[in-house]
């Protein structure tokens, strides 16, 4: 019910400030100043344990570290284990506080150098905008999805493909739903360099590797049979 | 039984091969552009392929009015007909949604207040988006003089004006009008799904 009136929310604020002039800068423009906090700018890989954790009392990491808003930048250490960072800054939880989500920008090479980081596991992506209805009406069941099955192993994974100046408001739905897992948000912003880099047309696409990191399924547009996917995932998931 | 065998291989032979048209849906350049016929614009009147053979180049738009993509592109639309009217290209706006925000009393107050230079038209029926696979909106299908399939993609490279950088559409139409093949005949189609009603 409530996600729902999230999904009105978050579906008709687009809606309503490109509707009326048609210049989609404007709508960038006003969003921009409008919710200048939530952004949270380093965690790339959250630990293992805080993928894990239900999302209800994890402590809030607002992230004073600059953000690793350029591609090479987010993939300087590889050696290194960048989600155990922000533990640092973690702070008593005393308010009843939304979870910490965290988005990376990133572009289409980098991306794929994730997916193969993520090899061995089973990985399910979840490409999605704000703006797009019936990805807003999805993603309660990519949470679930990931709420359920990452103990089993499964990883999953966001990119959003909304504008990079509107990371705020996309920080703000992931971490209302509770959305713990690694977030994205392509570099490219709305349109056609986005959807050629990812390799995505219709929103909302789920892609869903193997261990193997073979890309076995794709579900696109809306009404996708989300039982029919959490069935392959499970099938995927009792591969060894 | 081997008879039976037979007949049963060439049942299943034949179900694979309508199967695989049935996946093969989707259209390629140089195809023949499907035709429509008799469907019901903003202006009330029916509109017809034919209707527009005085045409050099039609350029056929999938689009709807609740998509903030294709909203966001109703300005380019407009601009693009304005620009390339003289040079005989058409510009027609097709709608195949059924959702109330997107029907035909809908389109015409958006089209009223947008003030658009080109036909809009409704396919309740769903069957042309069916014909060319449109899969968003807007997805764009160039259909040249002789009303074969020459360029299907996106208008441009970004929804943000600023940030476009590539003007896929307006470059394939340059191309066409010079009897050249576009620089890129496909590009990715990039919007709001379109909501196919399940059969």
């Amino acid at each position: 019910m409530y996600w729902r009136l999230l999904a009105l929310v978050c579906l008709m604020f687009p809606l309503a400030s490109v509707g009326g002039c048609g210049h989609p800068s404007d709508y960038a423009d006003k969003q921009q100043s409008s919710l200048p906090c939530c952004a949270g700018g380093g965690l790339r890989f959250p630990p293992a344990e805080q993928q894990r954790a239900p999302f209800g009392p994890l402590p809030a990491t607002e992230q004073t570290a600059s953000s690793r808003q350029s591609e090479s930048q987010g993939h300087q250490s590889e050696g290194q284990q960048p989600g155990v960072q922000p533990a640092e800054n973690q702070q008593p939880n005393t308010l009843k506080q939304k979870p910490a989500v965290d988005i990376e920008i990133i572009g289409g090479p980098a991306f794929k150098r994730v997916l193969k980081k993520y090899e061995g596991k089973v990985v399910l992506v979840d490409y999605w905008a704000t703006w797009c209805g019936p990805c807003v009406e999805m993603f309660p069941k990519t949470v679930e999805l990931h709420r359920r099955l990452a103990e089993r192993g499964l990883v999953v994974l966001g990119v959003s493909m909304d504008d990079p100046d509107d990371k705020p408001q996309v920080a703000e739905f992931l971490a209302q739903h509770g959305a713990i897992f690694p977030n994205y948000l392509s570099r490219y912003g709305v349109g056609a360099e986005s959807a050629e880099a990812f390799g995505v047309g219709v929103l909302p696409t789920y892609k869903l590797y193997d261990r193997a990191g073979q890309l076995v399924k794709e579900y696109s547009g809306a009404g996708i049979d989300t039982a029919e996917l959490a069935r392959e995932i499970e099938k995927l998931l009792e591969q060894p | 039984m081997a008879k039976k065998l037979l007949v049963l291989g060439l049942l299943a032979g034949v179900a694979m091969f309508v199967a695989c048209r049935a996946e093969a849906a989707k259209l390629n350049i140089g195809d023949p552009a499907p035709t429509f016929s008799d469907l019901i614009g903003v202006d009330d009147k029916k509109h017809s392929l034919s209707d527009y053979k005085d045409a050099k180049i039609i350029v056929l738009i999938f689009t709807c009015n609740h998509c903030p993509v294709a909203v966001a592109y109703e300005d380019r639309i407009i601009a693009l007909q304005n620009d390339y009217k003289d040079k005989g290209v058409q510009v027609i706006a097709v709608n195949v949604n059924n959702i109330p925000a997107d029907r035909l009393d809908k389109m015409k107050i958006r089209a009223q207040e947008k003030g658009f230079n080109f036909p809009y038209l409704y396919d309740e029926s769903q069957k042309i988006g069916h014909d060319y696979g449109a899969e968003v909106t807007p997805h764009v299908f160039v259909l040249d003089q002789q009303r074969k399939i020459a360029y299907i993609g996106s208008i441009d490279d970004s929804q943000n004006v600023q940030k476009v950088k590539t003007h896929y559409l307006r470059d394939a139409l340059d191309a066409l009008l010079e009897g050249k093949q576009p620089p890129k005949t496909v590009t990715r189609h990039f919007g709001c799904s379109i909501k196919y009603e399940k059969k």
